[in-house]
């Protein structure tokens, strides 16, 4: 190596130096900015122009003009690590002031800036497209590629020095300027995988910082001290305060006092260990509540292990407890429930080791929980029953269902039954790893069941062997249990839980599902039922329905029921003969009702119908030489050839022969039997008539007629219709003579009734006549009486002159006759009106009545000249008016009979009886003779001339009527010359009749 | 007074006739009497039938004396048909019979008769009760409006 050599390698390391030192500068000067941007570029470029033009003032000059120094290292790596934009304008730079300097290596000094600048775009570029990174080799070979690049270069100088050039700088060039890249290059890859690192350490931090504010857990950091000097915003939430609240202040700001020591304690142990775990505190809020938290933490240390702050995140376990304690509580019942079991309860695990048993359990095997735990299924169990158990776990285990299961065992030498149940606990992924087995003693059920089926097995014995039905129906008469008589009988029954609808027809399930209801209803209920057996036979049943109580549910309907079919039938025999009384009972009645012997056999036969279905029967009747037929029953169609009412000749053969028989059957082919000419009854048996039955009516030895009985049935007639049939004519014959003799009464009686009738109506035209006859006195009789008496007063006004005297005297007399007339007249008006007219009873005063009555009758010219004594005359009940007339008529006759007397005297008094007053009126007049006594009171009976005492006869006969009207008496006492007593008599009341009697009493 | 007032005796027996028109002379009495024989004829005077199809119908007797007893219509019939009439139902009637009875009596008074007078058969009593009839009906008596 030449002198040249050895200062230029001086010159150069001291260059490469500069450079390395500038290099660093910049790096820490010029802060890398995020931003990608020109400007940024730009910047970049002119920095590293002005690092350029350093190394450039301090050049190594070998030769006027010839100048070395190491812009070739950093324009090369400016191209490779800061891109084209800083590379173009710090070679800008560098190639300005090249040429600014001059000399012969001007243009190769610029055109190895350029050179370098591209070898580095270059290795940029290979850089990115492949991959290759920035290490030793990488940059040394960049530094090789360059300077060779650089010493090729030098060739184009001018041909005086080249050769000297390359002869100085070729070794040291070659050694250092590599050297110089790597080494600047790996600062340039240093600073920027700094970079980077940065970065993401800045990211990192960001991102943390953001996680610690928003973390949902609260976080806090205190300093060695103990005080706050971070809380996040959970932290701060959880417990409600501002963060200027606590930063600063000691964490037992927060705490509860109680837990002072806790942190006293734990807080240099957590310092020295570097964590904690579940450190429980209980914080105090800002709102003064308390929370229940957990803490973790670790500390942070510095780089060299001093402690610097604690991080920690506590969990609200407030709730927590509260559940834990819940849970505890449940499962301290659960447990005690458990416990108080009476069944044995075990936990199991496939392998049939007991983790778990309840004080049941304890107690059956008399060992303690803590004995059993561990133990397996065969130290437990008896030998033979624990495989059982085993099995049994293992199934359920696999399956996850539970099992339940009756076992038997013997147990201290006792025979236990078991009652067990195994279910599976599942873990986590719902897998069955677990098995709860229960077990119970149930050997006293299982004795109880045995008695009850024991129990149920006599009852069903006793249902089963009882000889009629026994049942229970649910109230919806659905059937729950029926014995073993009705299973077998009745069709549909073998069957439990049918209702009747599914057993019978709809119409009688209906009915018995009503029956069932009303059962339900009533309590009980009685009746007789037909039931057709499986067989078809048709069956009585007396059947008793009764209600159930049922403590469980609704309550049931028993039932017993017998077959009563027998009974029922011969019951109905019995039934069927009181029908056949009744029939004839009703035949007797109709006897006694109906007149006429045809409506009787007419109403008998259809009352023979219903105990004889017969088709046709005809009832005969002998009359004479003929028969009648007096009743007939036929078929609605056909047989008009014979017809009720008919008279036909019998014959006579055939008809003694049927008396001697008293009854004929023809139940099969009866032709044979007939006798010819016998054409009604052949034509009867053309017409299908195939059984015939006769029955003669027989009435003193003497046949009076037979009935006549077919039906279309061959073999119809049994023995019990012949003897209804027999009855039935006998009694028809016993009918026929009542009747005959009835109808002779009755003919005597229409005779008799017919009479009356005449008379009846001969006195009602008598009477008609006599009313008709009053009413013609009444009017027609008084005109001619008028007339006569008019005109005959007429001539004796108007004529007197020209007639004589006798005339006069003859037509006064013919005036008096006809005022006589006119007396005659009123007074039989008057005993007429006496029979028509009704009695007006009143209480009759009869002493003023009297008083009255002999006003208006003695006159003031005789009156001086009698005698009248009136007795205090008691009153009586009767008409007045009619009274009056007879106390007028009676006084008119005592003082017409007495005024001849000179003695005149008149006498009314009374005589009282015990049940009649007696009044009368005694004269002293003329009298009569006894003989008489009868006539005075009869119509127009006059005792005297009529020229001696005027009168009609008439006056003692109205008052004959008018006492008998009353219900009284009139009678009379005379003796001539002396007088004549009339008395007559008035009942009492019934009240009057009492009242005398108690005073009779009292006398 | 421009008419004698007009009786209509209704009276099938001639001698009461008689004997009434002779009381009503004797009596004074100026008066104009008709007389029917039977009830028909009583009816057919009244409403201007028949026979008297030509009398006046404005001329309606003042009073009507009414026997009961009558040929082919009776009295009691004709008192109905007197009443039942407009023209006639005011008339005055005096039923005129020899009937006492009650029965006849109610049936008068029933169908609207004014009065009921039972003919006496003395002469002098008959004559005397036409007398007061006839004074009564025919001049005290104020005759009802003409319809």
């Amino acid at each position: 190596m030449g002198q040249e050599s050895i200062t230029g390698l001086k010159y150069l390391i001291y260059n490469a130096a500069l450079l390395l030192t500038l290099g660093i500068i910049f790096d820490s000067v010029v802060t890398h900015s995020k931003h990608d941007n020109i400007l940024t570029h730009v910047l970049t470029g002119l920095g590293l122009g002005l690092v350029v033009l350093a190394v450039m003032v301090n050049p190594w000059q070998l030769s006027h003009g010839v100048v070395f120094d190491t812009r070739s290292i950093l324009l090369s790596l400016t191209g490779m690590f800061f891109g084209v934009i800083p590379g173009i304008i710090a070679a800008f730079i560098a190639i300005i002031f090249r040429m600014l300097q001059g000399g012969a290596g001007v243009y190769t000094g610029c055109s190895v800036i350029v050179a370098s600048l591209l070898w580095g775009i270059l290795w940029k570029k290979m850089h990115y497209r492949w991959k290759i990174p920035y290490g030793f080799w990488e940059l040394y070979s960049l530094g090789i590629v360059t300077h060779i690049t650089m010493l090729v270069l030098m060739l184009f100088m001018p041909s005086n020095i080249w050769a000297y050039v390359l002869k100085s700088i070729t070794l040291p060039v070659m050694i250092i300027y590599p050297l110089v890249t790597v080494v600047l290059g790996q600062l340039m890859v240093r600073r920027m995988q700094l970079r980077k690192e940065k970065v993401r350490l800045e990211q990192s931090e960001s991102q943390f910082r953001k996680l610690y504010e928003n973390a949902p857990s609260p976080y806090q950091s205190l300093d060695a001290n103990g005080n706050l000097i971070a809380v996040n915003n959970a932290w701060l939430n959880a417990l409600g305060y501002q963060e200027s609240d606590v930063l600063g202040k000691h964490f037992t700001f927060v705490l509860v006092p109680e837990f002072y020591q806790v942190f006293n304690t734990n807080f240099p142990k957590f310092k020295a260990a570097g964590r904690t775990e579940n450190i429980e505190f209980e914080l105090l809020k800002k709102d003064n509540t308390k929370i229940l938290v957990s803490f973790n933490g670790v500390i942070v240390t510095d780089l060299d292990g001093h402690f610097v702050q604690t991080l920690c995140v506590f969990s609200d376990i407030t709730e927590m407890r509260k559940q834990q304690k819940i849970l505890a509580e449940s499962e301290a019942k659960y447990r005690s429930l458990v416990d108080s079991s009476y069944s044995s309860i075990a936990i199991f695990d496939f392998e049939g080791i007991l983790h778990f048993a309840n004080s049941g359990a304890c107690e059956s095997l008399n060992l303690s929980e803590a004995e059993l735990i561990g133990k397996s299924m065969f130290e437990i169990f008896p030998p033979g029953n624990a495989e059982f158990q085993l099995k049994i776990l293992h199934k359920v285990l696999s399956t996850g269902e539970r099992i339940v299961t009756e076992s038997y065992a013997t147990v201290a030498g006792k025979g236990v039954w078991y009652h067990t149940s195994v279910s599976p606990v599942f873990d986590d992924n719902g897998k069955p790893y677990l098995a709860v087995v229960s077990a119970t003693d149930i050997t006293h059920i299982k004795e109880a069941d045995l008695a009850l089926k024991e129990s149920q097995e006599r009852f069903e014995m006793f249902m089963d062997n009882l000889p009629g039905g026994a049942f229970i129906k649910d109230c919806e008469s659905r059937v729950l249990f029926a014995n073993k008589y009705l299973k077998g009988a009745i069709a549909g029954w073998q069957k439990l839980g049918r209702t009747p609808s599914e057993i019978y027809a709809e119409e009688e399930a209906t009915a018995i599902v009503a029956e069932d209801k009303e059962v339900l209803e009533n309590g009980l209920r009685h009746m007789v039922e037909n039931i057709v057996h499986s067989d078809g036979s048709l069956h009585y049943y007396d059947t008793t329905k009764f209600v159930l109580s049922n403590p469980k549910g609704n309550p049931l309907i028993g039932g017993i029921t017998l077959d009563v079919t027998e009974q029922r039938l011969a019951e109905e025999q019995r039934n069927s003969y009181a029908n056949r009384l009744e029939i004839l009972r009703k035949l007797d009645s109709i006897v006694l009702e109906t007149r006429s012997f045809d409506s009787v056999c007419s109403a008998a036969v259809e009352n023979l119908h219903n105990l004889i279905p017969f088709s046709l029967l005809c009832v005969n009747v002998l009359e004479g030489e003929y028969v009648r037929i007096a009743a007939l029953h036929k078929p609605a169609k056909g047989y008009d050839y014979i017809q009720s009412g008919e008279q036909y000749i019998p014959n006579y053969e055939y008809l003694d022969y049927l008396t001697a028989q008293k009854t004929l059957v023809l139940n099969e082919s009866p032709q044979s039997f007939l006798p010819p000419k016998m054409p009604v009854a052949r034509r009867m048996i053309e017409d299908g008539q195939q059984s015939f039955m006769y029955n003669s009516m027989i009435m003193q030895d003497k046949m009076v007629g037979f009935l006549w009985f077919t039906s279309d049935q061959q073999g119809f007639f049994t023995a019990e219709h012949q003897e209804i049939a027999d009855e039935f004519a006998d009694q028809l014959a016993l009918v026929l003579h009542h009747l005959q003799l009835i109808e002779k009464i009755q003919d005597h009686a229409d005779d008799l009734e017919q009479r009356v009738e005449v008379r009846t109506n001969e006195l009602k035209e008598a009477n008609r006549e006599l009313e008709s006859f009053t009413y013609t006195v009444a009017h027609d009789l008084r005109s001619p009486l008028r007339t006569i008496d008019g005109f005959c007063s007429i001539l004796m006004e108007d004529h007197a002159a020209q007639l004589t005297q006798d005339a006069m005297e003859n037509l006064k007399v013919i005036i008096k006759s006809t005022h006589k007339m006119d007396t005659l007249i009123n007074e039989l008006l008057e005993l007429a009106k006496l029979n028509r007219d009704s009695l007006k009873h009143t209480d009759v005063d009869m002493q003023s009545l009297v008083e009255e009555v002999c006003h208006s009758v003695i006159t003031s010219k005789v009156s001086q000249s009698f005698d009248i004594q009136i007795e205090n005359l008691p009153p009586c009940r009767a008409d007045m008016a009619l009274i009056g007339q007879v106390w007028q008529n009676l006084l008119e006759n005592a003082v017409k009979f007495t005024l001849p007397k000179t003695e005149r005297s008149i006498k009314i008094g009374f005589e009282d009886a015990a049940t009649e007053t007696i009044y009368y009126v005694q004269d002293s007049g003329v009298g009569f003779e006894m003989k008489y006594v009868n006539k005075i009171f009869a119509v127009f009976q006059r005792l005297h001339h009529e020229r001696e005492f005027q009168g009609t006869g008439i006056g003692l006969a109205i008052v004959k009527k008018i006492i008998d009207r009353h219900n009284g008496r009139v009678w009379a006492e005379s003796t001539i010359d002396v007088g004549t007593k009339v008395y007559f008599s008035i009942p009492k009341t019934r009240a009057a009749v009492a009242k005398n009697l108690v005073q009779h009493k009292k006398q | 007074m421009l008419y004698p007032k007009t009786i209509l005796l209704v009276e099938d027996n001639p001698g009461d006739v008689e004997l009434t028109k002779r009381a009503l002379r004797k009596s004074g009495i100026n008066t104009n009497m008709d007389v029917a024989e039977d009830g028909a004829e009583a009816l057919d005077y009244l409403f201007c039938k028949g026979d008297y199809a030509v009398r006046n119908p404005e001329l309606s007797p003042n009073l009507i004396l009414l026997d009961l007893n009558l040929p082919k219509i009776n009295g009691l019939e004709v008192l109905k048909q007197i009443r039942a009439n407009d023209k006639t139902k005011l008339l005055p009637v005096v039923v005129l019979t020899s009937s006492k009875e009650q029965v006849d009596v109610e049936a008068a008074y029933t169908n609207g008769a004014n009065s009921y007078i039972h003919k006496p058969v003395d002469f002098i009593e008959f004559t005397n009760t036409i007398n007061h009839l006839g004074r009564y009906w025919l001049d005290i008596n104020e005759s009802p409006p003409r319809i």
